[in-house]
């Protein structure tokens, strides 16, 4: 047994792009008190965003190195867990090795963006683990959205294999594509993006309207090794028009943040700066004629449900289907269309967005079906 | 996206505004960039950099320099506005404007009102204020509430340069007169800024920092201060809010009364003169909209009632800092 078993580096994590390092808001476990595998150790907040970190396995947090209301960068080492077995000796040993402040693509896989061109077609795509071995998986975020979506889930995803997390035409920082708004014709410029970044194929993921997107790459234009679905569109009653036309005509901060509340299941988890930055999204020009095209399109009425049960028959590869247990967008239902054979799983305490509510839970359902597949 | 200056993301808006509506004017002291030792035009790009490269791009026609007369080229923005134009004029600072003020007052705020609603007015008016660049009494003052307090004209003061950008397009492509004031201490500062254009609309405050313990309300460079302030207050285990209404009219009133019933303690920062400020203007709208929410007695942190000195030392002390702030936030918390 080496040391890469036997003590587990607990370094500070990278949510997103922007994020470049966080503060320790409260640890839940104190030096040498016992943590099992999945427990919260602590809370982690930046300017943008608060979130819990779990422990990946078992054992007991025998060094503390930042402490609550300290700020450390992202990568550099927090805290070390290990057996009671291992000395004190063996643990400043490790520490002396452990290279201090790297940079992530040293204590954690690197994330960087770029704009993919193909034909008439430019996307932006945000890729963690970018030179990593593994079959790549490929995530697609839903309605309005961005890569943030994904920002608890991609670097976690990305151990031995590059996440790609792919910014859907006329959103984030893709440019806007007019003309461009069923979820059919943005399947269908996407996939020579998917075969370009991932000719040996790759597992899908899609939230929502991605999932929809995602489901329909997977039954068709992509060898998709495996595919994951986080309350997707059109399995199940049609989009709740009260989130969309709220979406849609929400010019301000008030009115956007009960709209937004309306996607998760504790509308605390809306933050001032997640409000701001769907606001700073729908001003750019031309998001809104976008935005009004791509609803119409797909989530006003039964539009997303089409083709669905042909899609779902022509999948041979594994299928997981996610939702939370109190989705308002989308209802939790619409799980009950999944194929046999299919994994379905329901999480509680979640809304609309179980990726990011209950991201840790939501990490070891993606990580597990993923090493099914291969 | 990219990280960018204030004075970078103005520049962006007036050039995606011009290249998106040929009615887009510039003009303006030394705003074609002034001459340089062998000739060499748009030099500097104007007095503080802002309207670079405009001359180039769009041409003499739509790039004006004028003679050093505010009351003409100012008279002959509204003028222009008023048949079809829509001209960004610039005043190097904004003490100047007591050579213009009718053009601005009587002629430009009044048109619409006057003329029963059968004309506009789509001029903006560009101007540096504040203090802090050792530029004596006569071109540092903050004097937004001399324009805020005349209805018919609109009020910008952006404190980022996300916020610039997104205010000056807003500006822009308003059909009333919109007076947008620049702190000339906040040009070299950075933020990210899309480089797609956008407009952020009037009347919206900014949440910079959320907290339960007080609100802080403050414009322009004072945003910055007000920060600083919660940031140290933070270390402490104090939790302020700190809001920009980034412009003072509209105001928003709604965002000023909802901060104020959420934390019971207000904190006005201000750079103006503290006589017949925004202090004072959003004091008096709690006091009487939310009265029964303060827990503690509203508190201005202003400078003093005097010309802005020169001095440098006598400057600093002048002007709010963060020291003053913290002071200001840790009396209001003494009130139980």
């Amino acid at each position: 047994m080496n040391d890469t078993d036997r003590i587990v580096p607990i370094t500070m994590p990278k949510w997103g792009m922007t994020m470049t390092e966080g503060k320790i808001a409260a640890w839940h476990v104190s030096e040498g008190g016992k943590a099992e595998a999945g427990e919260d150790l602590l809370d982690v907040e930046t300017d943008k965003i608060a979130n819990a970190v779990e422990a990946e396995k078992g054992g007991i947090l025998r060094r503390i190195l930042v402490h609550e209301g300290q700020s450390a960068p992202c990568g550099s080492l927090i805290a070390v867990m290990a057996e009671a077995a291992v000395s004190d000796e063996e643990i400043d040993e490790f520490l002396g090795g452990f290279a201090w402040f790297e940079q992530d693509d040293e204590a954690g896989p690197s994330v960087m963006e770029e704009i993919v061109e193909i034909g008439d077609l430019r996307v932006n795509v945000v890729t963690a683990n970018g030179g990593a071995e593994g079959t790549p998986l490929v995530l697609l975020h839903g309605f309005g959205a961005d890569a943030s979506a994904w920002m608890f889930n991609q670097q976690a995803l990305a151990a031995g294999r590059p996440v790609h997390a792919i910014e859907l035409p006329s959103h984030g920082n893709s440019p806007m594509a007019p003309g461009l708004a069923g979820f059919a014709e943005i399947a269908d410029a996407l996939a020579p993006v998917i075969k370009h970044l991932m000719p040996d194929g790759a597992h899908l993921a899609g939230h929502s309207l991605g999932g929809r997107i995602a489901l329909r790459l997977a039954a068709g234009a992509v060898d998709a090794r495996s595919l994951t679905l986080i309350a997707p569109a059109g399995l199940g009653a049609d989009a709740n028009e009260d989130f969309i036309k709220g979406f849609l005509n929400a010019e301000r901060r008030r009115p956007m943040k009960t709209t937004l509340q309306m996607l998760v299941a504790d509308p605390a988890a809306i933050t001032s700066d997640m409000i701001e930055r769907t606001l700073a999204y729908k001003r750019l020009d031309g998001a809104d004629a976008a935005l009004r095209a791509i609803a119409e399109a797909n989530l006003m009425g039964a539009a997303a449900a089409e083709g669905v049960a042909e899609e779902l028959s022509a999948l041979t590869r594994p299928l997981l289907v996610v939702w939370g247990r109190e989705d308002a967008i989308l209802p939790a239902s619409g799980a009950e269309a999944a194929p046999k054979g299919a994994t379905v799983e329901l999480i509680d305490a979640a809304g609309h967005m179980p990726q990011m509510e209950k991201s840790g839970k939501v990490n070891d359902l993606i990580a597990a079906h993923l090493e099914r597949a291969e | 996206m990219g990280r960018k200056s204030f004075r970078a993301a103005l520049n962006e808006a007036l050039h995606q505004e011009m290249k998106a509506d040929p009615r887009v004017v510039v003009f303006g002291e030394d705003v074609t960039g002034g001459t340089g030792g062998d000739g060499e035009q748009d030099a500097w790009g104007g007095a503080f950099g802002v309207t670079k490269g405009l001359l180039g791009a769009y041409g003499r026609e739509r790039v004006l320099d004028t003679p050093i007369t505010e009351s003409a080229f100012v008279g002959a923005a509204a003028g222009a506005a008023l048949t079809g134009l829509r001209p960004v004029v610039e005043i190097m600072f904004v003490d100047f404007i007591g050579v213009c003020l009718d053009q601005v007052m009587n002629q430009a705020a009044k048109f619409r009102y006057m003329f029963g609603g059968k004309t506009r007015c789509p001029m903006v008016l560009r101007a540096t204020f504040g203090a802090g660049a050792r530029s004596a009494s006569q071109h540092s003052q903050a004097l937004y509430p001399i324009f805020t307090h005349i209805p018919g004209l609109k009020v910008v003061i952006p404190s980022t340069p996300s916020d610039a950008k997104g205010l000056l397009i807003e500006a822009i492509r308003d059909d009333d007169p919109v007076v947008f004031l620049e702190h000339k201490m906040l040009y070299d500062e950075q933020g990210e800024v899309a480089d797609q254009s956008y407009a952020v609309p009037f009347g919206e405050a900014r949440i910079v920092r959320e907290g339960p313990d007080a609100a802080i309300f403050a414009y322009g460079r004072m945003v910055g201060r007000a920060e600083a302030a919660a940031a140290k207050l933070a270390e402490e285990g104090i939790n302020v809010s700190v809001i920009d209404p980034r412009t003072t009219s509209p105001l928003d009133t709604e965002t000023i009364l909802e901060f104020t019933e959420e934390t019971g303690r207000v904190i006005i920062v201000d750079e103006a003169s503290p006589r017949c400020g925004m202090a004072a203007d959003i004091s008096s709208i709690v006091a009487e909209q939310a009265f029964g929410a303060l827990r503690a007695p509203i508190l201005k942190v202003t400078p003093p009632h005097t010309p802005v000195p020169y001095a440098p030392s006598l400057e600093d002390a002048y002007l709010p800092d963060a020291a003053r702030i913290v002071d200001a936030v840790r009396r209001s918390l003494a009130h139980r």
